[in-house]
């Protein structure tokens, strides 16, 4: 068969995807919302985890400060919405940049202590902070007036350019040396590796989509507080994501983004007792599938697809 | 001829031992020098030195008149010095090909197209042509060993150094990789500096032998002269079967 | 994929048959789902209140009595009356409660209420306990346009994100506490000096008590002695604790974590200083963290309260006054009452009350009613036409958005009360000074501490 017919039924997918809030109700709207930003933010979680060996406990920072320029932008400085997620992307990759200078000179264990303190420093400088409302938090009023069915579709679209942002990461020249290094960075650098060069290009991308997703976060949630903005639950959530669906795979995320979703709305009728349900089903998945569900299946079926697939 | 490596007072210390004292010495272009010396003289710790995994307390590396001491590992390899480790450090989940990839990709800076044919060519070189799709943790030692070489080869070096590459491989491999290593100066042109632990294994190979013992420079001249030196025989004191 | 490395042949049919049944899956649930959504024919079933509420996470305490007031409230309501009659359908319809738990995470505040919304199909919202929970709530009922019902929140951050169309607060304003205290402390003349140690959290709530005080003290010729913002959680304050002795202050001011100011009492009692009044703001809010200062140091000390079972008020519901509500919530959880109590059940009222008044499930239309709210609660009077009172009017003047948006929103005044021994719990609060409420009884005078 050729392997044409493949990207035919990849383009009849966005298709239906693009055309879902045309015909879908509200719940499913806001619930594939959710699915796509935690999808986008998961699969480049993944990636810099499980093949960079990059594990970051402070993707939280970037959901802030997309969410908060985002906000402040378009609110303060009357920026139109879209040109203010632009900017919020380039400054969260800029702040990747600065932030990959004393950070990624830290490894493994350090490196997610390192990017956790980081958050908390900001998430700190934040909940002090008069001009974006301190503790009281921020109210995004100008989003009040953009209705789901838009708000879809650059969440789709984040979805999507992560997705192939990690293919492609992951078949070019940077994703072998990232690989290199994710495997023994000392060899790697032995090697010709620059691998602080390679890590920070990965980290930057990474917070770039991120940054994003806090973006279109804050225009759907239309309101920002600290402890929530900068809060380390937004990563343990990625990293949920992505292990339960398979880290380092593309698929696993959008399986652990789905299962993810619809844990959330269904526990959440258990009154208080949601997040223990929540945690006993994650526990209960990792140890009958330690590799993940997507591992799993194509195992089963015996796809023997390639990586990262 | 013209100078490759000098090698000038180097010492590095950790703590209280001082694993290499004040070595001094000079590799030519096109030679293969053997280094040697008994457990734990600072052998493979003047490796790190050259190729720039540690920085020395005191002295200086020169490759090809440029002082390389102080510059990161990525650079010194990219200006030609590549090196394999004494116990073999693959990447593990990568194809064999994958591996020396990296080599080509990174150490020599080449495309993903030509690193790809190139890292072939490395490995029809080792004769691990056949593996080349096998995930590296299925390699035995020897080919690992290999694999080492195929990979620092890739890189397109100038000067190579071999941590060790015979220990483990039995009698008949030892042969085929003691050519290899000829043959990596004679049809490549790369400058050899060899550890070895068992000093025989040199014999006819190498052109000089360079001895460590306690981090300290010993001796240095052809094999014929260092192997009867009364310092060396000493050094190996109950190692006497390893001289040859 | 990589265009050198074909895929096995099985491998490719496999992919094809999993891209398809994604494909027909994502399209049935989606249509099924969206027909069942959407599908809301004849009369109502119910008239849905949604409550996203933190049952667990850092602000519980404030919840503590939602399950069991929303259950009350429904059972009576659909028991005993039998619904809600809504004229546009000629008969009486039940009401249903549905309580979300936030987790005290505003983001997932803003997930289920959006949830409730557009899943639930809410008719209103009610959005309780500290702007971290109702800002992000009644955000989202501005973006839906449900009608939400906010309390037990401060205005002025509430107000952050006005102007509002959708939401109607009953709640508490900054303004009001350091003039309480200030009055309290002139009503007592020549018994203490007009001497004022102070400090404050370092957290917007610490800031904005320290800027108010500082205000008034200097107008009515008080000397502040202020040991500043100080961080959570700091052990030792003594440096502050001698200064302040030093200066013979009688009074004791500030706005902290209750945990702190038991570690900041303990300290001014074993080092000697004896100020005549203690008035703390916010860490005496609750009879728990009284208790938790321990021994006997608790006794005397002057907080504020906007509801108590002294309060002359009963529910619009069930004729309960603040009282026997507060009886029914210690029968059935052998727990203390709480402040938070009387505005959990008033909330209700209020929703019941629009929704009756709107006589439909019309959003706009319920929404029309709860602006004409002029309801007694157990709570107090609820009515957001009433104009301010003159003092309010004068306290309020310096903030914009308070004079602003007065209709959307009706101030529960505070009351001045004191921890003493009590009979029934280890400490139990007398109102000492009813301010501006005269209606309220006071039920106990004030005592000095030395
Ligand atoms: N990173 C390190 N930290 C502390 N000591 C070290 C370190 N690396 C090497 N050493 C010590 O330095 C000395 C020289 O070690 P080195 O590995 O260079 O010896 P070698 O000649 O390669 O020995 P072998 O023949 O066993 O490979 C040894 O005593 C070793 O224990
Ligand atoms: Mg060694």
């Amino acid at each position: 068969m050729e392997l044409k017919s493949r990207y035919i039924y990849i383009v009849i997918l966005l298709a239906v995807l693009t055309s879902l809030p045309l015909w879908v109700g509200g719940f499913l709207r806001d619930a594939l919302i959710l699915f796509f930003l935690y999808l986008a933010a998961a699969e480049v979680w993944g990636f810099m985890a499980k093949h960079a060996g990059i594990v970051s406990l402070g993707q939280q920072i970037f959901i802030g400060v997309g969410g908060y320029t985002t906000a402040v932008l378009s609110m303060y400085f009357g920026i139109p919405m879209y040109a203010s997620v632009i900017i919020s992307g380039l400054l969260g990759a800029g702040l990747a940049g600065l932030l990959s200078f004393p950070l990624l000179r830290l490894r493994g264990v350090y490196f997610a202590i390192g990017t956790f303190l980081a958050a908390e420093v900001i998430r700190l400088a934040f909940s002090g902070w008069e001009f974006v409302g301190a503790g009281k938090g921020l109210i995004f009023r100008d989003a009040y007036g953009i209705p789901t069915t838009i708000i879809y579709y650059p969440a789709l679209a984040l979805a999507v350019i992560s997705i192939f942002l990690v293919y492609l990461l992951y078949h070019s020249k940077l994703g072998f040396g990232l690989r290199s290094i994710g495997a023994d960075e000392d060899v790697a650098c032995g090697l010709g590796v620059n691998t602080f060069v390679c890590k920070a290009t990965c980290f930057i991308l990474a917070s770039l989509i991120t940054t994003l997703v806090g973006a279109v976060n804050v225009i759907h949630h239309t309101y920002l507080h600290p402890t929530s903005a900068f809060s380390i639950s937004w990563t343990v959530n990625f990293l949920f994501v992505a292990v339960i669906g398979g880290v380092g795979t593309i698929v696993g995320p959008i399986i652990g983004s789905a299962l993810f979703v619809a844990f959330g709305y269904l526990f959440a009728q258990y009154l208080g007792l949601s997040l223990l349900l929540e945690g006993l089903i994650v526990l209960a998945i990792l140890i009958a599938l330690p590799q993940g569900v997507w591992s799993a299946i194509s195992r089963k079926l015996k796809l023997n697809l390639k990586p990262p697939l | 001829m013209i100078g490759m490596l000098e090698v000038i007072g180097l010492t590095k210390r950790f703590g209280a031992l001082t694993a290499v004292k004040n070595v001094s010495f000079k590799i030519s272009e096109k030679e293969i020098v053997g280094l040697i010396g008994p457990n734990g003289s600072g052998k493979t710790t003047l490796f790190n030195l050259i190729s720039g995994f540690y920085k020395p307390d005191s002295g200086k590396v020169m490759f090809r008149d440029h002082e390389i001491s102080g510059l990161p590992q990525h650079k010194i390899c990219k200006m030609g010095i590549a090196r394999t480790y004494q116990i073999p450090r693959p990447f593990l989940e990568m194809s064999v090909l994958e591996n020396v990839m990296i080599g080509a990709l990174y150490g020599a800076d080449e495309s993903l197209g030509k690193s790809r044919s190139h890292a072939l060519e490395c490995l029809k070189f080792v004769g691990l042509e056949k593996k080349k799709d096998v995930p590296a943790h299925n390699l035995n030692v020897s080919e690992r060993k290999m694999l080492e070489i195929a990979r620092a080869l890739a890189t397109k070096p100038k000067l190579l150094l071999l941590d060790e590459p015979l220990s483990g491989l039995n009698p008949k491999e030892v042969a085929q990789a003691r050519e290899l290593i000829r043959r990596i100066r004679d049809d490549f042109g790369v400058t050899v500096f060899w550890i070895e632990h068992i000093m025989r294994a040199l014999r006819g190979v190498v052109e000089r032998v360079i001895v460590l013992n306690y981090g300290e420079k010993i001796a240095e001249g052809s094999f014929e002269v260092v192997s009867s030196s009364s310092k060396v025989i000493e050094a190996y004191l109950g190692e006497k079967w390893v001289i040859g | 994929m990589d265009m050198k490395m074909p895929i096995s042949a099985a491998a490719i049919t496999k992919m094809h048959a999993i891209i398809m049944a994604v494909v027909i899956i994502i399209a049935a649930v989606g249509a099924s789902a969206s027909y069942y959504l959407t599908l809301r024919p004849g009369a109502p079933e119910y008239i849905k209140i949604g409550w996203p509420a933190p049952l667990t996470g850092t602000l519980a305490g404030f919840a503590e009595t939602t399950p069991w007031m929303a259950q009350q409230v429904e059972d009576y309501v659909n028991n005993k009356l039998g619904g809600i009659y809504l004229s546009e359908y000629g008969k009486k319809i039940p009401i249903k409660i549905i309580i979300r738990d936030t987790k005290s995470d505003p983001d997932l505040a803003a997930t289920i209420a959006a949830e409730l919304i557009t899943k639930d199909n809410v008719d209103i919202m009610l959005a309780l306990y500290s702007p971290a929970m109702t800002n992000p709530i009644s955000a989202q009922c501005e973006k839906y346009g449900v009608p939400c019902i906010v309390s037990q929140t401060i205005l002025l951050s509430w107000l952050m994100g006005a102007p509002y169309e959708w939401s109607y607060a009953i709640g508490l304003a900054e303004p009001d506490f350091a003039i309480l205290f200030f009055d309290l402390f002139d009503s007592m003349g020549d018994k203490v000096n007009k001497k004022v140690a102070m400090i404050n959290a370092d957290d917007p709530d610490g800031r904005g008590f320290s800027e108010s005080i500082k205000i008034v003290a200097k107008a009515r010729g008080y000397t502040l002695i202020d040991a500043g913002l100080v961080p959570y959680g700091a052990a030792d304050y003594s440096s502050y604790i001698y200064n302040w002795k030093s200066s013979g202050a009688d009074i004791l001011t500030g706005n902290m974590l209750f945990v702190d100011f038991a570690t900041l009492w303990r300290q001014c009692n074993e080092l000697g200083y004896k100020p005549k009044i203690v008035a703390m703001s916010r860490a005496l809010l609750f009879p728990s963290w009284v208790e938790a200062i321990g021994g006997e140091l608790p006794n005397g000390l002057i907080g504020y309260t906007w509801w108590s079972p002294f309060h002359p008020y009963k529910s619009s519901i069930t004729g309960q006054t603040a009282s026997q509500l507060v009886e029914a919530w210690e029968a059935h959880s052998g727990k203390q009452w709480t402040p938070v109590l009387g505005l959990t059940h008033a909330v209700l009222e209020v929703a019941i009350d629009a929704v009756k008044r709107a006589g439909s499930l019309d959003k706009t239309k319920i929404r029309d009613a709860l602006a004409e709210t002029n309801l007694n609660t157990i709570a107090g009077p609820v009515n957001f036409k009433a104009p301010l009172t003159p003092q309010q009017q004068a306290r309020y003047r310096p903030f914009e958005n308070l004079m602003k948006y007065k209709d959307h929103y009706v101030v529960v005044s505070p009351v001045a009360i004191q921890w003493v021994k009590g009979s029934k719990w280890p400490w139990e609060m007398q109102v000492i000074y009813n301010w501006e409420s005269p209606e309220i009884p006071e039920t106990a005078k004030m005592f000095l501490l030395s």
